[in-house]
């Protein structure tokens, strides 16, 4: 029954990296490729990693979160407020719990007023962002600087131990636990899930604490990279994540075909592509962005042309197969 | 052949969705003073021909003349301007103008005065030709708000406004009472006298042979047969529409109704907002209900609302079997109730993805092992014992679903709840819409299994022939209340059905 067949549109964005890595690392005549710049490549992804894993969860119902960068700043301010002075340890759970609970109201508000999850997600945006901005003009020096026993957090071995056992975690919760199952199916088809049995409200709710609570433990992976906080923190962050995903093949409207496969192939490249840049002479910010902007709509136009052509050939198969079956044996429906 | 006048011609129209030919090499002349019937199982191609038509379909091949000139529409706008009036199946209405805008809809030009228009004129115009017509309907009302009946009459207005040379009629008799229906075929005939020429459809065959001259019979999108004088008979229609197959292996063979002791579902006083009111009713074990009622009598909703889906404003649905109160969807399933709904590719299936995945949806709960992991062997066996078992035509269940026909599709909307262990209660909607004879048979025999596995039915029905040739108890809805419980007993007709219907 079952038949093999090789998906194209799957592959187009890993392709796509790879001629992008091929290219930056000539025109960053070779400086991509040293073992510090793949280092400080790794260290940059864990953290937009951690994010996306949370990210999985709302983008394969097809929903975004918009607010998982300004969360990132509130989590880690509040939780340097209150445990800052012992150590990373407990920050990392307070950071954990306030995130969770930003995705719990982003969640339980879309919830509970139907109301479409992305405007949601930005009145948080720019609600927390408000707030934070009102924090920080009124704190003395504008920033806040960690201490050397939080900033001992930031050693690859630590950073990458969460990183695996989280991506355990999500790779049970995702693709095998019927959490994640009735994600992509929301993601689908919503009125079918919802005909089906699948609790959409409850679903919803618990995929957006989820991407908070990722949001949250992410924000010491950044924070301890800048030393610490300013207003600006995480701006971008949800951007970046975004990005990264859509590169590494993640459908633009959810569904069964989100992996976690893509966000792990996705995120390492956007970070490549990112520093890559850099690396290039004469490459200003507006550049960037511009260069960001073309990647996203070459993807997003390359994939949607395969995916017509797989299912033309799809088509085509199934109509070939059916006229001669007819031919075997006529009257079979 | 007649020698009255040719109006309209179409040679050779193929038209296919996918993989689904709607139409294939169909032929059909239409001409003046005749009334020509289409007939057609359901799915047979006849509203994909009149779709074409009336040019708001274009045919993948084949050309049309109207009195000898060829016409190609890009729009329903050219079949007005070639004075082809016609009522397609779905409301053509727009529901939020009144009944006068949208009876002048398309052909507004001549009430423009400058940039604006005249609409005393048009308040004026359209009271005037509902008149014309005997149709009571009000003119300032907006469409929407009126039921479905005075929408038609809106429709047939709008269709004789243009008048028609060409007139034609998708089912449009169906959703009419039975004196309404009446002044409908004294129009027929009056526009048969004055030359014109009449292309409709409708499932009541008997109907169909008392008015036609002309029947085209059309069997798998193909044309099966061209019948007139003597030839056009109720028997004679039946055999060319169904072909190979005759009517007893369809449906039910015993004409007593049969059911086991053991109460499955108790609906009680049930209501959801304007659809129906207070209907109660028991389905036992083992047993066929069908829901009947004219289109806006509510039986859809009736049928959504005992699974869960629509929410109730009053009463209950209980299975004392489970000792549980259905409100919710995940309630139903949980309880081994299910639901396929009659809208497929929006609410049955996810047309996205694989025929894999929409099999494994209903399931996900039990496919859990004790850690709570979905293997991938399970799933692929649960996915490809559901294709294999109910004979899913297709290349493989990693095959996309959209590829598949209207009938396969709907396999798998019924299958995938059928491969559920637990499952003893399923409600369908219209389950052999928009499918072909073979895979019609299929789910009926299907269906009589299930009935002898001691599967509690619920069959909502559009099609009354349906309901009467499956159904232990027929359940008639009228304007949202329940009118009457018809058991099952041999010599049971249509007639009877519709006497409670209407």
């Amino acid at each position: 029954m079952k038949q093999k067949k090789i998906n194209w549109s799957e592959l187009v964005p890993l392709a796509l990296m790879i001629v992008l890595f091929i290219v930056l690392a000539l025109f960053s005549q070779g400086k991509l490729l040293k073992a510090k710049a793949i280092e400080s490549i790794l260290n940059q992804s864990i953290g937009y990693i951690i994010g996306a894993l949370g990210m999985l969860f709302v983008m394969s119902m097809g929903q975004v979160d918009m607010s998982m960068g300004v969360n990132v700043c509130v989590s880690a301010t509040v939780a340097w407020l209150l445990v800052g002075d012992y150590g990373w340890f407990p920050m990392l759970i307070v950071c954990c719990i306030v995130g969770a609970l930003i995705g719990a109201v982003n969640g339980i508000l879309s919830a509970v007023f139907d109301v479409d999850t992305f405007m949601i997600t930005i009145a948080m945006q720019i609600g927390l962002r408000g707030l934070i901005n009102v924090y920080f003009q009124n704190s003395e020096t504008g920033r806040i600087v960690f201490a050397k026993n939080i900033l001992a957090f930031d050693k690859l071995p630590i950073k990458l131990t969460i990183l695996i056992l989280f991506t355990l975690l999500v790779v049970y919760l995702f693709e095998f636990h019927p959490f994640g199952y009735r994600c992509r199916a929301i993601g689908e088809n919503v009125v079918c899930a919802h005909e089906s049995g699948i609790d959409v409200k409850k679903t919803k709710i618990l995929a957006f604490m989820l991407a908070g609570f990722f949001g949250g433990l992410a924000a010491l992976f950044l924070c301890c990279r800048t030393g610490g906080m300013t207003r600006e923190t995480g701006t971008g962050f949800e951007m970046r994540i975004l990005l990264g995903m859509f590169l590494g093949g993640m459908p633009v409207g959810g569904g069964m075909d989100s992996r976690i496969y893509k966000l792990l192939i996705g995120i390492p490249g956007i970070m490549i592509i990112l520093s890559g840049l850099n690396m290039i002479k004469g490459v200003g910010t507006g550049e960037f962005q511009l260069v960001e902007a073309l990647i996203l709509l070459a993807i997003l136009l390359l994939s949607r042309v395969i995916k017509q052509a797989m299912y033309n050939r799809d088509i085509v198969a199934m109509a070939k197969a059916l006229s001669e079956d007819e031919k075997r044996n006529p009257g079979n429906v | 052949m007649s020698e009255k006048e040719i109006l309209f011609e179409a040679r050779g129209i193929c038209k296919s969705f996918g993989p689904t030919r709607a139409n294939q090499d169909v032929d059909i002349t239409l001409r003046a003073g005749e009334i020509h019937a289409l007939a057609g199982e359901n799915g047979s191609g006849k509203s994909t021909l009149i779709s074409i038509l009336c040019g708001m379909q274009k045919p993948d091949a084949g050309e049309m003349f109207v009195k000898g000139q060829p016409y190609a529409p890009k729009s329903p706008l050219d079949a007005y301007a070639n004075n082809i009036g016609f009522v397609v199946q779905e409301l053509g209405i727009i529901n939020d103008l009144p009944v006068a805008y949208n009876i002048y809809l398309g052909n507004l030009e001549r009430y423009k005065q400058g940039p604006v228009l005249n609409t005393t004129s048009i308040f004026r115009d359209a009271k005037a030709e509902l008149e014309k017509h005997g149709f009571d309907v009000p003119v300032r009302e907006l469409a929407g708000n009126l039921p479905v009946e005075k929408r038609k009459l809106t429709e047939i207005t709008k269709a004789m406004t243009v008048e028609p040379s060409i007139l034609i009629l998708d089912e449009t008799t169906q959703a009419l009472s039975y004196d309404t229906r009446h002044k409908l075929y004294g129009i027929i005939e009056e526009e048969k006298k004055k030359g014109t020429a009449i292309l409709f459809v409708t499932h009541d065959v008997e109907e169909m042979c008392e008015l036609a001259d002309v029947v085209t019979v059309l069997r798998d999108g193909r044309l099966a047969a061209d019948l007139e004088g003597d030839d056009v008979n109720v028997d004679n229609v039946r055999l060319k529409m169904v072909g190979r197959k005759v009517e007893g292996s369809y449906y039910r063979d015993d004409m007593e109704p049969s059911a086991l002791p053991e109460v499955a579902v108790e609906v009680r006083d049930l209501s959801h907002g304007k659809a129906f009111q207070g209907v109660s009713f028991d389905v036992n074990y083992g047993e066929i209900v069908g829901i009947c009622g004219l289109s806006d009598a509510g039986i859809h909703e009736l049928g959504k609302t005992i699974c869960g889906i629509l929410k109730a404003n009053t009463g209950t649905v209980y299975l004392p079997r489970k000792n549980k109160f259905i409100k919710s969807p995940k309630a139903a399933v949980n309880s081994g109730m299910a639901y396929v709904p009659k809208d497929r590719d929006s609410e049955a299936l996810m047309m996205g993805t694989t025929i894999h995945y929409n099999e494994l949806v209903p399931s996900l709960t039990e496919l859990a092992n004790t850690v709570g992991m979905i293997m991938p062997s399970d799933a692929n066996n649960l996915s490809d014992t559901a294709a294999i078992d109910f004979n899913v035509r297709c290349l493989g269940t990693n095959q996309a679903i959209g590829a598949l026909s209207g009938g396969n599709k709907q396999k798998v909307s019924i299958s995938r709840w059928l491969v559920k262990q637990n499952l003893d209660i399923l409600i369908m909607d219209c389950p052999t819409r928009g499918v072909d004879v073979g895979v019609k048979a299929y789910i009926y025999s299907l269906i009589k299994q299930l009935k002898e596995k001691g599967m509690a039915l619920i069959l909502v029905a559009d099609e009354m022939s349906e309901a009467i040739g499956m159904a232990d108890r027929i359940v008639v809805l009228k304007d949202g209340k329940l009118n009457g419980i018809l058991n099952r007993h041999p010599g049971l007709d249509e007639h009877e059905v519709i006497e409670v219907m209407i």
